[in-house]
């Protein structure tokens, strides 16, 4: 009554309706504002990592950020990525000291954070969103002094540019003259007052933290 | 794709893992668990996800393994009171058929796991919710299944005395008119009236009865044509039936059932430690005592002759046999879902549920209910969130069960795909293995086998749970005597999980 054919013909048809479905059940894609409503759900969620901290049980703990909504997200074990690396995450959305949480189980960097090129202007614009983040913009540099130099979108005119402070760990690879198109990689930080060589005190409302930087070639 | 190549070999490996330790007999499924929970810090390297395909690949492979020791080790002599269905079949040469047919009523289980998954799902977990119902009532069909196991025990004990007729002769009145003073296995030669009540012959004479049977040696003879005349009967003196024999079963099932209880109740807080350093649980002595070595030691007690085993695929009643699979997987499935009972219950269930008591179909049942339950634990998992046996709690720990909403969780499909590989992979192993032990069996000294394994567990026991556990192994197998040496069934021995738990609910 149940031949060999019946057994190896029923696995087969059954794994590949499994695969078939496994297809479907890939848990669904949200946006980080509505983690809050899928407690217990299984979930894939995008963002950027605005800050991140291994325990001292060897688990990280990150906090992401997409569209001004953060959210924790816990994994055990080591995680690759870097502040300012964008996600996915999928996991478990889970109820943690009041605080939403993804347990995640897998870990995906879809984008380095030095891969990732800002727009200047975007960067101007909504600066908020960039608070604390190590980012990667092109520009040309404008006035440059000992320990700092500015990046402007255009050779002429200052109106869209931002102050780069050169910090003593950044390596030097090449020398910087005035209008030479580079990229800059850094960390993007908040208002901190700075005063230059006669005392003159400058207050920045955001500046790049300059971590390496190169020429471009046109 | 990737995944899938994966799941297989992984798939693969638990399968040939969980074969192997079908193989040891007395091994249940719980302390398969208890290792592969001691295992998994050293798999620690492979994703959570492919530890639960080991495990429940294993566990499904063992699940269909179990019956190849249960039908080649431990059957009694023809002549012992109760022989279990696939010893039945050893000994008429059909062992192979025996495993064939567990392999397919396994498969059968799997089967039936697959088509109702879905409505399994709705009826346990929402919209229907009969789990949180059941759950409540669980103390109360706890109980109904013990009644009902006990009660329908029908062996009836043999224990007035009268004679077995070996020869009857009508009109000589020759020899004695009664039986006083003879002792059991003496000859006599007997007259009176035989007259009929019920099922039951008596001879007749002066107002006293003594109860007459044909003797199994001289089956040609009936005692119907002789209704109500006056005869002379020659045969021995033998324990026959009486009034009380069916009291007295059931007293004797009652008395095992209690008995094993009190022996469950006892190790059910003790603390069993391994010399050597194994996961340990009590529950381990206490099975492999109370069916394994008991019915291992029963059988070295009356060796049978093995005879030639038969390698034929049998011919099955298809309908029956759907009866019988059904049956055993709807047990297995429904106590996968509940708390504080094991498949031990559940194949109680089912042969309560199933009548016949054709060989072929009890063997169907049994392994049907076996792998049903080791999927349906799986199941539960996901449907209820709960945990249900040693190995599920291990998978709880190790992947974040999700609630199953949707078309069906991904962490539930990639375990069901290892389920499919491992089940079919399982059955070939099943079925080869059945055909090579059968063709080997005759050829090996039965009784040195037996010896052997027996020793072989007993230092299982000892490994697994040191001398405490030699000590309930003991006490254990001495109550697993009792069911053969009266002819009850084995299943009352169950007590041992049955009685705890009732008493625990109760409070």
């Amino acid at each position: 009554m149940m031949d060999k054919r019946f057994v190896v013909g029923f696995a087969a048809i059954g794994i590949a309706v499994l695969y078939l479905v496994s297809g479907f059940s890939q848990p669904e894609e949200i946006a980080l504002k509505d983690v809050k409503n899928s407690e217990g759900k299984n979930v894939t969620a995008k963002g950027i990592v605005v800050e991140k901290y291994q325990t001292k049980n060897g688990n990280t703990i990150m906090d992401i950020r997409d569209d001004n909504t953060n959210i924790s997200v816990f994994h055990e074990g080591y995680v690759d990525a870097e502040i300012g690396d964008e996600i996915r995450v999928t996991g478990k959305v889970q109820k943690y000291k009041n605080m939403y949480e993804i347990v995640a189980s897998e870990i995906e960097i879809l984008k380095r954070w030095d891969e990732n090129h800002i727009e200047l202007r975007q960067l101007k614009s909504n600066p908020e969103k960039y608070d604390g983040m190590n980012i990667n913009v092109t520009g040309f540099v404008t006035s440059i002094r000992r320990n700092k130099f500015n990046l402007s979108d255009d050779q002429n005119t200052t109106n869209c540019s931002i102050k780069v402070v050169i910090m003593k760990s950044t390596e030097l690879t090449e020398l910087l003259f005035k209008n030479q198109k580079i990229f800059v990689k850094g960390k993007f930080v908040k208002g901190k007052t700075e005063c230059d060589e006669n005392g003159f005190v400058y207050r920045f409302e955001y500046f790049i933290e300059l971590d390496r930087y190169g020429v471009l070639n046109e | 794709m990737n995944e899938i190549i994966l799941i297989t070999i992984f798939a693969l490996f638990g399968a040939f893992f969980g074969c192997l330790t079908g193989l040891i007999p007395g091994m249940h499924v719980n302390t398969i668990a208890l290792i592969l929970l001691s295992l998994t810090p050293m798999l620690q390297f492979l994703p959570a996800i492919i530890v639960c395909v080991i495990i429940v690949s294993t566990c499904i492979a063992h699940s269909f393994v179990n019956l190849i020791p249960g039908t080649f080790l431990g059957a009694p002599d023809e002549n012992a009171l109760s022989v279990l269905p696939a010893h039945k079949m050893l000994l008429e040469g059909r062992g192979y058929q025996a495993v064939f047919l567990s392999a397919v009523g396994s498969f059968g289980a799997i089967v039936f796991g697959f088509t109702f998954i879905f409505p399994f799902k709705f009826m346990f977990g929402s919209p229907f919710n009969i789990y949180a119902l059941l759950k409540n009532s669980m103390v109360f069909i706890l109980i109904c299944i013990s009644a009902l196991l006990i009660y329908s025990e029908n062996r009836r004990i043999k224990y007035k005395k009268g004679i077995g007729v070996e020869s009857i002769k009508i009109r000589k009145r020759e020899g004695k008119n009664n039986i006083n003073g003879l002792k059991i296995g003496e000859k006599c030669v007997v007259h009176g009236t035989l007259v009929r009540s019920g099922i039951k012959y008596f001879l007749e004479e002066k107002g006293r009865k003594i109860n007459v049977d044909v003797t199994e040696n001289a089956k040609g003879i009936f005692l119907a044509p002789f209704d109500g005349i006056n005869v002379t009967v020659y045969g021995t003196i033998k324990r026959l039936e009486g009034v009380f024999s069916r009291t007295f079963g059931i007293m004797t099932a009652v008395f095992v059932f209690i008995l094993s209880g009190m022996l469950g109740m006892i190790i059910f807080d003790m603390g069993v430690s391994s010399p050597v350093h194994l996961p340990s649980s009590t529950l381990f002595p206490a099975f492999t005592g109370l069916f394994g070595i008991s019915t291992l030691l029963f059988s070295m007690a009356n060796t049978p002759k093995i005879p030639e085993q038969r390698i034929s695929e049998p011919v099955i009643n298809r309908k029956e046999s759907l009866k019988s699979i059904i049956t055993g997987s709807l047990a297995g499935s429904v106590l996968g879902f509940l708390p504080g009972v094991t498949s031990g219950h559940a194949t109680v269930l089912s042969m309560l549920g199933r009548k016949t008591r054709e060989k072929e179909q009890v063997v169907f049942t049994l392994s049907a209910v076996n792998t049903s339950y080791a999927f349906f634990c799986m199941c539960a998992l996901f449907i209820i969130m709960k945990p249900r046996n040693g190995t599920m709690i291990a998978v709880d720990r190790m992947i974040g069960i999700e609630e199953w909403s949707g078309l069906i969780p991904l962490s539930l499909v990639y375990p069901m795909i290892a389920v499919l590989i491992a089940s079919a992979v399982s059955y070939f192993m099943t079925v080869s293995l059945g055909k090579y032990f059968a063709k080997t069996f005759t050829k090996i000294n039965y009784k040195k086998l037996v010896v052997s394994v027996a020793i072989f567990v007993t230092v299982m026991v000892f490994l697994f749970t040191g001398f405490i556990g030699i000590l309930i192994l003991l006490g254990a197998v001495c109550i697993g005597l009792i069911p053969p040496c009266f002819g009850v069934r084995r299943s009352h021995a169950m007590g041992v999980l049955l009685l705890p738990v009732i008493i625990g609910m109760l409070g």
